[in-house]
């Protein structure tokens, strides 16, 4: 299998300049990507964003907020879809408010370009009735929960319950595992520690349950990852899959990064010691989903890390838009 | 005439407000008959650097004509965070009045260094600083916000909370907004508080009663102060309208209605 010019790829996609080879992926012109919003030839590749946020960030001011400036940015990039939680879900007791406003967001933006992923919280009596809600009335294809600022944990007594009806609804449940770097939290924000573990055993139980993880890599060890491999269907997102070329890191299973000592936590440690998630083993490129975490991180950082890695072209189409478009057809 | 000395525009993390913006509050101001307020960003609260939040507060402010002629800006500052006092000389070449601060959400005390420096220099430059005492009942509030819980050993500030930084900077003109948990304060602080430039607004809790309020304090103390979008708009209103005439004249409710306000912003704002 060939290998893509990621730099000809990052042309055409960033805008920054038509390079050589354009044609191996069929794609428009950087002067028209950048010029108008969802340029380019209908055959060329596009990007499922599997992890955008809707709303506002209560802690500082994100250039691209709202459906219309995030809308216009991520398809200068080639992005066709974009799956929306929203900020707000995090901190508002009246989720069932927050879903409709969600709606009717991604509703003004046109086209089904925003598919909005409602919030549940299980700390509250009624996630069932909000569940009801984001399937029947608001017609959503996921729901989105973050136990670190939700109060509850994945050994919460309906936790089971509720894998078992977003798989019983085809729902796709997404597990948020971070927001931001724990550094720059706010002094006031006290974001609470979980684990995934306890997911691999429902799983097991619940086969057909489409379940995707975000911003994970801080809760994720190399043994838990190899667990989630060998056991589920998980998918990942990439939004905070650490450096250049980290992607395809994953893919090898980091053969080339085995005898690298990484100074983490003030001390010199080796890949099995550090928790952000690199597999001790490869990691199938259809596990892996793009997902940008924009607007609270650039876009770009996620394309650059995308198209950094040496990826072969049918890894790439996986990455970007395959693996996200079965986990909500199958 | 009414002046409305405590209202906020943006969001706030933890709810759906309605009338959030600054359309949204003129809109409520022209249905409640009130011709200026004192406006601060509610994002700037949250902000880690807030700056951001004042730079949007006039943007709003002068994305329509005739919002400058109602609307009297005060900026958010966090004398904690780097680079506050440029925050504060770019909000006063543009035009704002005074200063909110936040020690509860921003994480100081009132009596540390950067704070009273910060008064000081509010008052050398003839801005109001104002002081608020809580922003939402603790029993409500989200688990995510801060841990002043009435009850708790934390507990909810008061009045007293902020009396280090009356005493520090004695001849600053201060408001004084949604005081919940009384207007008691300690003794020796009793004589300070009736000299000092202060001014109450009338949205808090502890003004339920206004008739006694006005018992301890002249109406010269107290302006009218609705806390929007937090509280309703006509609660700080009728706590002045209702008052009977044995309880308040009418010249006492004109000032509790726009004439202290008027009088502290041309005299300081």
């Amino acid at each position: 299998m060939g290998k893509i010019n990621r730099r000809t790829f990052c042309g055409v996609t960033l805008g920054a300049g038509v390079l050589a080879n354009v044609s191996k992926l069929n794609a428009a012109p950087a002067a028209s990507v950048a010029g108008s919003p969802d340029a380019g030839s209908p055959d060329a590749p596009h990007i499922i964003d599997t992890n955008v946020s809707l709303g506002q960030w209560p802690f500082r001011h994100l250039k691209y907020e709202g459906p219309k400036a995030l809308g216009d940015k991520l398809r200068k990039h080639r992005i066709r879809q974009a799956w929306a939680g929203s900020f707000e879900g995090l901190f508002h007791k009246n989720l069932d408010a927050v879903n409709a406003a969600l709606t009717a967001d991604c509703k003004s933006y046109g086209g089904n370009f925003f598919q909005p992923f409602g919030t549940v919280n299980l700390a509250w009596h009624d996630w069932q009735e909000d569940l009801r809600r984001c399937h029947e009335v608001y017609k959503m294809k996921g729901i989105r929960i973050f136990p670190s600022y939700q109060t509850f944990d994945l050994t919460h007594e309906d936790f089971p319950k509720l894998v078992n009806e977003t798989a019983k609804r085809g729902l796709i449940l997404q597990i948020v595992g971070d927001m931001e770097d724990s550094r720059n939290h706010h002094p006031i924000v006290l974001a609470r520690d979980f684990s995934y573990a306890p997911l691999i055993p429902l799983l097991k139980q619940n086969p057909g349950a489409k379940v995707q993880l975000l911003y994970w890599n801080h809760r994720v060890s190399a043994k838990l990852m190899d667990d989630f491999i060998d056991n589920t269907k998980v998918l990942f997102d990439t939004a905070r899959i650490e450096s250049a070329g980290g992607i395809d890191a994953l893919l090898d299973g980091n053969k080339n990064q085995k005898t690298r000592v990484f100074s983490f936590g003030g001390m010199e440690r080796t890949l099995s010691e550090i928790p952000w998630g690199r597999s001790s083993r490869p990691v199938p490129a259809e596990r892996l989903a793009f997902g940008s975490h924009a607007p609270f991180f650039p876009v770009e950082a996620n394309l650059l890390k995308l198209f950094e890695s040496d990826l072969t072209l049918e890894q790439s189409k996986a990455i970007m838009e395959s693996n996200a478009g079965k986990l909500v057809t199958t | 005439m009414w002046i409305d000395i405590n209202a906020y525009t943006g969001n706030w993390p933890y709810k759906q407000l309605c009338n959030s913006t600054l359309a949204g509050l003129v809109s409520r101001m022209d249905r409640f008959g009130i011709d200026k307020a004192v406006v601060a960003s509610l994002s700037g609260i949250h902000y880690k650097n807030t700056q951001p939040a004042n730079e949007e507060l006039y943007g709003e402010l002068k994305s329509q004509t005739g919002y400058t002629e109602r609307i009297i800006p005060f900026a958010v500052i966090n004398p904690a965070y780097p680079g506050w006092e440029q925050d504060l000389k770019k909000c006063i070449a543009k035009g704002f009045r005074g200063v909110r601060i936040y020690p509860q959400y921003h994480d100081y005390v009132p009596e540390d260094p950067g704070c009273t420096e910060l008064v000081r220099i509010c008052r050398e430059e003839g801005l109001i600083t104002a002081l608020t005492i809580r922003m939402v009942d603790s029993r409500q509030r989200s688990w995510l916000d801060i841990p002043h819980v009435a009850g708790t050993s934390v507990g909810e500030w008061t009045l007293r909370n902020f009396m280090p930084l009356v005493r520090a900077v004695p001849d600053a003109p201060y408001f004084v907004l949604n005081i919940a948990n009384g207007l008691a304060v300690d003794q020796a602080d009793l004589p300070l508080l009736k000299k000092a430039n202060i001014l109450f607004d009338t949205s808090g809790r502890s003004l339920g009663f206004m008739p006694d309020v006005l018992r301890q304090y002249p109406a010269e103390k107290f302006a009218f102060g609705s806390h929007s979008p937090i509280l309703d708009y006509v609660t700080g209103m009728l706590r002045i309208e209702s008052l009977r005439p044995d309880e308040a004249g009418e010249r006492d409710k004109e000032l509790m209605r726009s004439g202290n306000a008027l009088r502290f912003l041309k005299r300081h704002g």
